[in-house]
């Protein structure tokens, strides 16, 4: 599947060397910081907002993102990774903690979502997928798959970016993302199957 | 699926990648916050560092010796363990036996009279950790007790090299807290890896407004099951035991770390003093000095 390569990764084209040198100047040059945060912004939100679907969930955390940012900047290091692998760790930390507070709330909308197009007798084509379904499906799954699928196929970052980001070996990532596809196609099946399920029978029978 | 169907998963993604982010490409409000913010951790930045500077040049001062401080700490390169059996010292030099790994063994009986087997492994390598192993065979007339000690100490850097933040321990909960010899408020996380079984020890500081969290060490899956006893010294040198087995066969693994955030020096001795219980052995590491 290719990959295209969004608005924000085009905009992160300094090199890293430039990148390396702000980082530094940013831990005590607020100017140099306000860079970063510009540079890195729209990616972290949008990011956020594919796996949430919310934008103003997804401005508040983001927020989160680069406050967070800004308290442990100091301590960051330069090991060779860009720092957007780093964000990502962070703003996927903030995500999956946020998926589990919404946990209960995310089923409930998802059982709407199947009685909603059971009663309009919708049958999408098969093997297409709207972006709503899409995203329930991806939010009911792991937390960890849901990290590994949406930074390989919604952000485009490579298996060893990944695995900077999650800090696990890129084996592993790999590895997730076989067992997220799986278990996403699982999800999805299911998801199709209440779908198209007949509506239970009103009534007592006779 | 026929071959006019599209694979579910790849129109799903497909359908999320195509959900740009339409929202403004700065918030102008939020950087108005950080700029604020960044503004106000600044000055209390510049104290939080001045506890671990101070250790710092503490063991530049005292250094020499086995220790040394910028960037990482001097590796022991002692090759001598003295074993203590029953209070009797005895040095044991270890040799090299191939792949990094020098070894020496020694046999003697102990006061209650059953035959004790010492044999004590360390790894060579690499300067920030030192591993050593110690397996310990007490036979007697109708017993046969083994344990095996795994001592690992790292200090300076830990790999993997990737900064951490509360976030990433989830929901756990510590450990084991403390508070060391500097007054600072510290705890531990044992967090194991659901795909790997990898087991990751991470270490915090709580400073002022904010919390410094290390991964101390990373550990292969399979050997550390259950919780261990975990105890921390005021040098906030950890020590952490598993055991297993049963009756006289039982397996007891310790693992000591010293975290980076140390407040004091520690001593050779310190680090790999390794008191058995019932066996009454004792290893220690001498100096080079």
């Amino acid at each position: 599947m290719q990959m295209p390569i969004s608005i924000a990764q085009a905009a992160l084209s300094f090199d890293r060397h430039g990148e390396a040198e702000l980082i530094e100047r940013a831990k005590r040059d607020r100017a140099a910081f306000a860079v970063l945060y510009r540079r890195h912004y729209a990616m972290v939100a949008g990011y956020i907002f594919r796996r949430i679907g919310d934008s103003h969930v997804a401005e508040d955390l983001a927020a989160d993102v680069f406050m967070a940012a800004l308290r442990h900047l100091p301590r960051y290091r330069d090991r060779g990774a860009p720092l957007k692998a780093w964000l990502y760790r962070i703003a996927t930390n903030i995500v999956n903690r946020w998926v589990r507070r919404q946990r209960r709330r995310l089923e409930s909308e998802a059982r709407r979502a199947s009685v909603a197009a059971r009663s309009a007798q919708e049958r999408p084509h098969s093997g297409e997928v709207d972006a709503g379904t899409a995203r329930q499906a991806l939010l009911a799954l792991a937390p960890k798959y849901q990290t590994v699928l949406s930074l390989h196929y919604l952000e485009g970052l490579s298996l060893e970016e990944i695995a900077v980001a999650v800090g696990c070996r890129p084996g592993t990532v790999k590895s997730r993302l076989s067992r997220g596809r799986d278990a996403l196609r699982l999800r999805l099946a299911d998801m199709q199957s209440d779908a198209t399920q007949p509506a239970p029978l009103r009534g007592g029978g006779f | 699926m026929t071959k006019h169907d599209r694979d579910p998963v790849d129109s799903a993604l497909s359908a999320l990648r195509s959900c740009e982010w339409t929202g403004p490409s700065v918030n102008t409000q939020l950087e108005e916050r950080l700029m604020k913010e960044y503004t106000r951790t600044t000055v209390s930045r510049s104290f939080l560092h001045r506890p671990a500077v101070a250790a710092a040049l503490g063991i530049l001062v005292l250094g020499g010796g086995a220790f040394a401080a910028g960037g990482g700490i001097e590796y022991i390169k002692s090759l001598f363990v003295t074993v203590e059996i029953d209070g009797q010292p005895t040095q044991l030099e270890l040799q090299p036996v191939g792949g990094n790994v020098y070894e020496g063994s020694l046999q003697t009986q102990t006061q209650d009279g059953r035959d004790a087997h010492v044999v004590v492994r360390r790894l060579e390598g690499d300067p920030n950790e030192q591993k050593m192993t110690v397996n310990v065979n007490l036979t007697g007339d109708d017993s046969v007790e083994a344990r095996e000690q795994k001592i690992v100490v790292r200090h300076g850097e830990t790999p993997p090299e990737v900064n951490f933040t509360m976030a990433d321990l989830g929901d756990a909960e510590p450990a084991h807290e403390w508070t060391n010899a500097g007054g600072q408020a510290r705890a531990l996380y044992l967090i194991t890896d659901d795909e790997t079984g990898e087991l990751s020890i991470f270490s915090t500081t709580v400073g002022e407004g904010e919390t410094l969290v290390r991964r101390v060490a990373q550990l292969p899956a399979g050997r550390h099951n259950g919780a261990p006893k975990i105890s921390v010294d005021e040098n906030d040198l950890i020590t952490l035991a598993w055991e297993s087995g049963e009756g006289e066969n039982v397996e007891r693994q310790v693992i000591k770390l010293m975290d980076r955030n140390s407040a004091k020096e520690l001593s050779p001795e310190d680090l790999m003093d390794l008191a058995g219980e019932a066996t009454n052995v004792k290893v220690r590491v001498d100096s080079n000095e």
